[in-house]
């Protein structure tokens, strides 16, 4: 709890600041605002010969942003969940110091989801991860 | 002037499946250490044929790879260790020679070897020396035959108890002809009737020995180890033969599946079978096979016409062909993907990488940022 004070505070984007970027990089996803939440839809594809998805990347300013795949249906390896996703169905894309509010989500969040993607799609066919990245430690201690 | 980088395997179709095909045949192939391992070898074996208690001691022979170790367009065997060919030509005409007794000369003196010995065994061509666990070699003996053309040979088969035509650097030669249509200022050599650059090494490949590989690996996954599938000359001649220069392996592919369905039918509509004749022996039919086994040709049609309609549905499809291509070449796909995920992976992280508009995948440039790092993670508390 104290070790939190000791980090100086951080710029935070603006809403405007980050929709003005995500127009720029990725002008095919739509913005729907409420008043403390920010949602952008799209579609992408990750490469050639993958599936095209379509993403939804909520964002309250608090936090990080949440990515989840709307469509379509994220498949099951036989016996396993695709790895790196959280229990709520989102992505996991970074370790939680690796992005802030001060980061462009355009720039950070959208890219990573884009290797996610890439990556899920290897492990549908070969049952392993190869987009690297670290598996949780297991026993309620922080990472 | 700047030269643009060529494309990423991500930006296309066609780059990502070739990239994909060739991944394939890098698993395939004999691994330039058993190559290595596989010369050090045939050299040995020379060795004792020059020797000079050895009965062929006076006719300077010499060993030389030939079918898939000299065309380099080995794909390992569904199970087994290779099966790899060699010529041991003798200085000397056929004339005069006893087909039969040299053949027993050749078994014979390789048994009566300690080394050897214990390996050999005698086939209807050749004698077969049998490296446990590194590869099986075939040796065919050979004397000249003066009344042909060039590198033309003699080869005893026991079946038909006396001669056979061969012409192993022949067929070679034109094979490397035809590989060599990929490359316009080759193509242009070609026709002038210029001498071909030399074979590249073993980590090169043309498109069209991908191809052969390919559809190698295809008939051994669809027929295993039954004697229904076509030979490997008669794969790699009508490869040859239909293959038009194409750059991309997947096109190379569709054009040589193209070329022979349509020698199928036109065969069928003279009511005859199709006959692939050694391009560099126009009297020699490859094919004679299917004459005694008429129900492998009928096979064979069955097959080309089946792996046609698959290799177009896999050109024209949307999203993932990972399933179809692991029908048609086994286990090995998992690994070309598993192979290409890393060499992006290594682009990610040499910085070399990042996302379109689109969400396309590429190599950064001013209009595609790069990715920064990050760590993929799990469940959060």
């Amino acid at each position: 709890m104290g070790r939190k004070n000791s980090f100086f505070k951080r710029r935070i984007l603006t809403p405007a600041q980050q929709q003005y970027y995500m127009r720029l990089s990725w002008p095919g996803f739509s913005i729907s605002r409420s008043a403390a939440s920010v949602r952008w839809t799209g579609q992408l594809t990750p490469a050639a010969m993958c599936d095209t998805y379509k993403l939804s990347v909520s964002y309250k300013f608090v936090g990080r942003p949440d990515v989840e795949v709307l469509a379509p249906k994220l498949r099951t390896y036989p016996g396993k969940r695709p790895p790196h996703m959280f229990s709520d169905s989102t992505l996991c894309l970074h370790f939680p110091g690796e992005w802030h509010g001060g980061k462009i989500i355009a720039h950070t969040v959208m890219h990573w989801a884009v290797r996610w993607l890439f990556f899920y799609e290897i492990w549908l066919v070969t049952g392993e991860w190869e987009g690297g990245g670290h598996e949780p430690p297991t026993n309620g201690t922080n990472g | 002037m700047a030269v643009a980088p060529a494309p990423y395997f991500t930006a296309d179709f066609t780059l990502r499946l070739d990239d994909l095909l060739a991944l394939i045949c890098e698993e395939l192939q004999i691994s330039e250490s058993r190559y290595n391992q596989a010369e050090e070898r045939y050299k040995a074996v020379n060795r004792y044929l020059e020797a000079e208690r050895s009965p062929f001691y006076a006719f300077k022979p010499a060993i030389y790879p030939q079918g898939s170790m000299r065309l380099n367009t080995t794909v390992k065997p569904v199970a087994g260790p290779h099966d790899l060919d060699f010529v041991l030509e003798l200085g000397v005409s056929h004339e005069h020679v006893d087909p039969m007794k040299l053949i027993q000369s050749l078994f014979i003196y390789l048994r009566d070897s300690e080394t050897y010995g214990p390996m050999t065994s005698l086939k209807n061509r050749c004698a077969r020396v049998e490296y446990a666990n590194e590869f099986y070699m075939d040796l065919l003996i050979a004397c000249k035959n003066l009344s042909a053309a060039g590198t033309c040979i003699k080869v005893p088969d026991r079946q038909i108890q006396s001669w056979r035509d061969s012409n192993p650097r022949g067929y070679a030669r034109w094979f490397e002809g035809r590989c060599a249509l990929y490359r316009p200022e080759l193509r242009r050599a070609i026709e002038a009737a210029e001498p071909i650059p030399d074979q590249q090494s073993v980590a090169e490949k043309t498109p069209l020995q991908l191809a052969v590989q390919l559809l190698k690996r295809t008939r051994d996954i669809r027929f295993k180890s039954s004697d229904l599938g076509p030979i490997s000359v008669v794969l790699t001649t009508l490869a040859g033969n239909n293959y038009a220069g194409q750059q991309s392996v997947s096109e190379a592919l569709r054009e040589i599946l193209d070329g022979i369905s349509a020698e199928i039918a036109l065969a069928d509509s003279r009511r005859d079978r199709l006959r692939v004749h050694n391009p560099s022996n126009l009297a020699e039919d490859l094919s004679e096979r299917w004459d005694s086994n008429p129900k492998s040709y009928f096979v064979f049609k069955e097959w080309i016409h089946e792996l046609h309609q698959q290799w177009l549905t896999i050109l024209t499809k949307k999203g993932s062909i990972s399933d179809s291509l692991e029908k048609l070449f086994g286990e090995t796909v998992k690994s070309a993907f598993t192979k290409q995920a890393r060499h992006l992976r290594e682009d990610y992280e040499r910085g070399g990488l990042g996302v379109a508009s689109s969400g396309l995948i590429g190599l950064v440039s001013p209009t595609i940022q790069k990715t920064p790092e990050h760590t993929f993670y799990g469940e959060e508390e």
